[in-house]
């Protein structure tokens, strides 16, 4: 008896052990996905550790240095000094606290909230489903800023403002992915033989169906990392996110304009932390999506 | 087909009321008193109370609702609280400079993305495609506003080549007389023969089109890449090759006409992106669009404006999604 | 007398990340002009990866033609230039697949198709490629030809969906005519119809026809003679009544003791 057990679990560690090989191959051969995931996970640690590596943590909370304002770039002042003094390479490693730590709070609540409604809209169908569908295809008819915007205006600026307006700008997008993938898998057997032994709809919607239809969103978060660290930063330059004294890189390029003629270096290196780290994000999506899409495993 | 149509056009139509209702509930729910932003910051209590009259903020909700429908029906948007002109006056007004700036980013974009993806899917997993790749995240991953700001930075203040913003230069817009047919710059120098104002226009608009541009670029040549290797990997394909068409044919010809549903697709979804970096763009640019007029509104916390935009680009929003399924109804394939 | 067709130590891999797989390795084969000959295998016994190397659509990577020779009228197709094989596809060798549906593109009609192909293999203009396509039509037994030009794929049945594929393919002359389990996604009763069609149009256009599938009662029937292939390899050639009656094989023996091919058998 125990050695038919044992035999089950050897073959299920091999199964999984060879996934894991597959796509870690895989994942290899993508040069760029591997390199950016790489510096992702390396934009993660400045984030946690930027209070320990920034050369100048107090000038984050307004410690003002009014002598040393907008200096150009120099040994002391790696990327120069904005109008109250501070040194900018110290607050764009902040700024990656904030957008790395918005974009996945945005993202993750988007995903909580939007999932179960598109796993309930697409597993009971009719009124409800219709229900869900028409709010959602509300939310989409926006274009995407707008809609954040507006909300970021009515709530007032600030920076939790803006990343409440992205999560709700942002759920429905993943609804009506998730319920299309439930619809289409809903017909398959596995489902109907779920439901007629008497599982539990709940059991069937998260245990059996989830499972095999996640793989898009999940490409899709990742996508939308990048996207939402944008839309983030594309709030604040409207004046509709976070708020001076905070260091998040869209506030800092929209201030930098006011100083364009004296002070040009100002927005130039917020920028290139946003599009080094935007471009991670989608390079890693992408990859994500090359190796997770069933339909490139077709061989 | 007719149903169809009937079908969307009614669904347009109550997604459009809801956005109308949305968007007026939120207006009310703002903490400010609208009365007191419209007479300022100095105004006396009597002043206040008597333009909350005026504005009939005091009747009750669903008659101030009634009333803003039927304005609506009629065309009038309300009065904008940073200027106290009709909403409706000032959006026609800028309208045209914002429809000329996205028309052109996204045909020229257009035009380049779909070739590039095309390239792509044609020599897969070459030197030209991991190139064209990579450009086509980096061109979506750019912050549009930052492009902007470099661009500005290289070609006015150290090249000098390029002016840093507006649609036309100063000293022509107050000293000549720009010819106003349209109200479209291009078109109207263009019919009057005007060449000193077209490519004064041209040089202003060549920036703000690629920063608006770069990211409809990345996005069309990637859903053109997609969308042609599924389908370059269909039998039918293999079953052409085996009768002998050359691959020109096969590309060109057959994959392109199934490609046609991603690629309107990929267009639609791309002019929505288009509208919203318009906003920024002209921002920076200082052009003179509707972006910018909604950028200062949202600035000044003018809710009556803001109301007014997002309606209008709401409505905008679905008529593009309306005239895409249209044309997709076009592939056989679509059961009307 | 130079043989027509003739196969020569062909070895075919398969490589992905993991492994490299031989897929086909066929020492010799060769088809006497005229004749109906069936390969017979089950699935992943290579037979369509051979088919479809014969007229070069392999798709490369992941398979490739690691050696060997494949003579058609003299000529070696695997080392023809892309521009050489192409005027051989339609025009001398031509294919049919297994599924009508998805081997017609759903975006055109059944017209525009069978005339793309004749135009550009026999530059005719738009009305004698017309009239062609009627005579084409109404070659394969389709009724009412003339509105069958206009309608889509997805109107028409798998039956006829099918004849359409045979029309396309005899269109230019072909003289070889590769048939990849034809009949495979048809109902049984239709499945006679396409055969007797076959049947029909080889005696009236005097084409040789190579006969792929996985069904030994059907290869029988079809076939003049007939090989039998096993994880890439033949493992007996004959004629129909040679096999049937003393085969030389064991796994031909067990094939022949079960209906249809597609179980699994272990040797």
């Amino acid at each position: 008896m125990l050695n038919r057990r044992t035999n089950y679990y050897e073959i299920l560690i091999k199964q999984k052990l060879k996934v894991l090989k597959e796509n870690l191959y895989l994942f290899k051969k993508n040069k760029l996905t591997f390199a950016a995931l790489i510096i992702i996970l390396f934009l993660f640690i400045i984030a946690i550790i930027a209070p320990i590596i920034a050369p100048f943590p107090s000038h984050i909370h307004g410690a003002v240095n009014p002598k040393d304002k907008l200096l150009p770039p120099s040994k002391t002042y790696l990327f120069g000094t904005d109008e109250l003094g501070r040194d900018l390479f110290s607050l764009v490693l902040y700024g990656t606290r904030i957008s790395l730590s918005g974009a996945i709070i945005a993202v993750a609540a988007g995903f909580l909230i939007g999932v179960p409604l598109g796993l309930i809209a697409g597993f009971y169908s009719g009124f409800i489903d219709e229900l869900i569908m028409r709010i959602v295809d509300m939310f989409l008819s926006f274009p995407p800023l707008l809609l954040a915007m507006v909300i970021a205006a009515f709530l007032g600026p600030s920076l939790q403002n803006a990343i409440i307006a992205l999560i709700i700008s942002w759920w429905p997008w993943y609804t009506r992915l998730i319920r299309g993938q439930i619809i289409s898998i809903k017909e398959r057997e596995f489902v109907r033989a779920a439901l007629a032994i008497g599982t539990p709809s709940w059991q069937i919607m998260f245990k059996h169906m989830l499972p095999n239809c996640i793989s898009p969103v999940i490409v899709q978060a990742s996508l939308d990392l990048g996207g939402i660290i944008l839309t983030l930063a594309s709030l604040s330059f409207l004046g509709l996110g976070a708020q001076a004294p905070t260091p998040e890189w869209g506030l800092m390029i929209n201030t930098s304009r006011t100083y364009f003629i004296k002070a040009w270096w100002y927005g130039v290196f917020p920028g290139i932390a946003m599009f080094i780290s935007v471009l991670c994000f989608n390079l890693l999506g992408d990859g994500l999506r090359e190796i997770l899409d069933p339909k490139t495993k077709k061989n | 087909m007719f149903n169809m149509l009937v079908r969307r056009l009614l669904l347009g139509i109550i997604t459009i009321f809801g956005v109308i209702l949305i968007t007026f509930i939120l207006v009310r729910l703002v903490p400010s008193d609208p009365a007191a932003q419209w007479v300022g910051v100095k105004a006396t209590t009597e002043q206040i109370i008597a333009a909350r009259e005026e504005l009939g903020l005091d009747k009750p909700i669903y008659v101030q609702f009634g009333y803003y429908i039927k304005d609506l029906l009629r065309g009038n948007l309300g009065y904008s609280i940073m200027t106290h002109q009709p909403i409706v006056e000032e959006l026609k007004a800028r309208f045209p400079a914002t429809l000329e700036l996205v028309l052109f980013s996204v045909i020229f974009s257009v035009l380049i993305g779909i070739p590039l993806g095309l390239i792509s899917a044609k020599n897969k997993n070459s030197w030209i495609d991991h190139l064209s790749r990579f450009f086509s995240i980096g061109a979506i991953s750019i912050p549009t506003f930052w492009l902007a700001l470099v661009f500005q930075l290289i070609f006015f203040m150290i090249l000098g080549i390029l002016p840093s913003g507006g649609n036309l230069n100063m000293k022509i817009k107050l000293f000549q007389n720009v010819p106003h047919i349209t109200g479209f710059i291009f078109l109207d120098s263009l019919i009057t023969g005007n060449f000193v104002i077209l490519i004064d226009f041209l040089k202003h608009l060549i920036l703000p089109a690629i920063c608006v541009g770069a990211y409809v670029i990345g996005l069309v040549a990637r859903m053109t890449r997609s969308a042609l290797l599924e389908i370059l990997s269909e039998d039918y394909i293999k079953a052409a090759r085996s009768y002998g068409l050359s691959e020109r044919l096969i590309l060109y010809s057959y994959a392109l006409k199934n490609s046609l549903g991603p690629t309107v697709t990929a267009v639609t979804l791309a002019l929505g992106y288009a509208l919203m970096n318009t906003f920024l763009v002209e921002s920076v640019f200082s052009w003179p669009g509707i972006g910018k007029y909604v950028a200062d509104a949202v600035v000044c916390l003018d809710y009556p404006a803001i109301l007014g935009v997002t309606i209008l680009a709401a409505i905008a929003y679905i008529l593009l999604n309306l005239i895409a399924d249209i044309i997709i109804s076009f592939d056989p394939r679509v059961k009307l | 007398m130079s043989n027509y067709f003739e196969i020569k130590d062909l070895k075919i891999n398969f490589e992905t990340f993991e492994e490299i797989k031989n897929v086909v390795n066929i020492k010799k084969l060769n088809l006497v002009k005229g004749e109906t000959f069936g390969i017979v295998g089950e699935s992943g016994s290579g037979k369509s990866v051979l088919a479809m190397s014969i007229l070069r659509i392999l798709p490369s990577p992941p398979a490739f033609i690691k050696s060997g020779k494949i003579m058609f009228k003299g000529k070696n197709l695997l080392e023809l230039k892309e521009k050489e094989i192409q005027k051989i596809r339609g025009k001398e060798i031509s294919m049919i697949f297994q599924d009508p549906m998805s081997t017609l593109n759903p975006v055109f009609t059944v017209g525009q198709q069978i005339m793309n192909v004749i135009r550009h293999n026999k530059h005719l203009n738009k009305e004698d490629a017309e009239k062609e396509a009627l005579k084409m039509i109404k070659l394969v037994k389709l009724p009412d030809a003339k509105n069958t030009l206009y309608k889509y794929p997805n109107e028409l049945s798998g039956g006829q969906r099918q004849r359409i594929i045979i029309a396309i393919a005899l269109s230019c002359g072909a003289e070889l005519l590769i048939a990849d389990e034809p009949t495979r996604n048809l109902d049984v009763t239709i499945q006679a119809g396409i055969l007797k069609l076959i049947d029909e149009l080889k005696r009236e256009l005097g084409i040789t026809v190579l006969f792929i599938t996985n069904n030994l009662n059907l290869v029988f029937i079809v076939s003049n003679r007939v090989a039998v292939l096993y994880k890439g390899k033949i493992v007996e050639t004959g004629t129909s009544q040679e096999i049937k009656r003393q085969s030389n094989h064991p796994y031909t023996q067990k094939l022949l003791g079960i209906t249809s091919v597609g179980e699994k058998l272990v040797i």
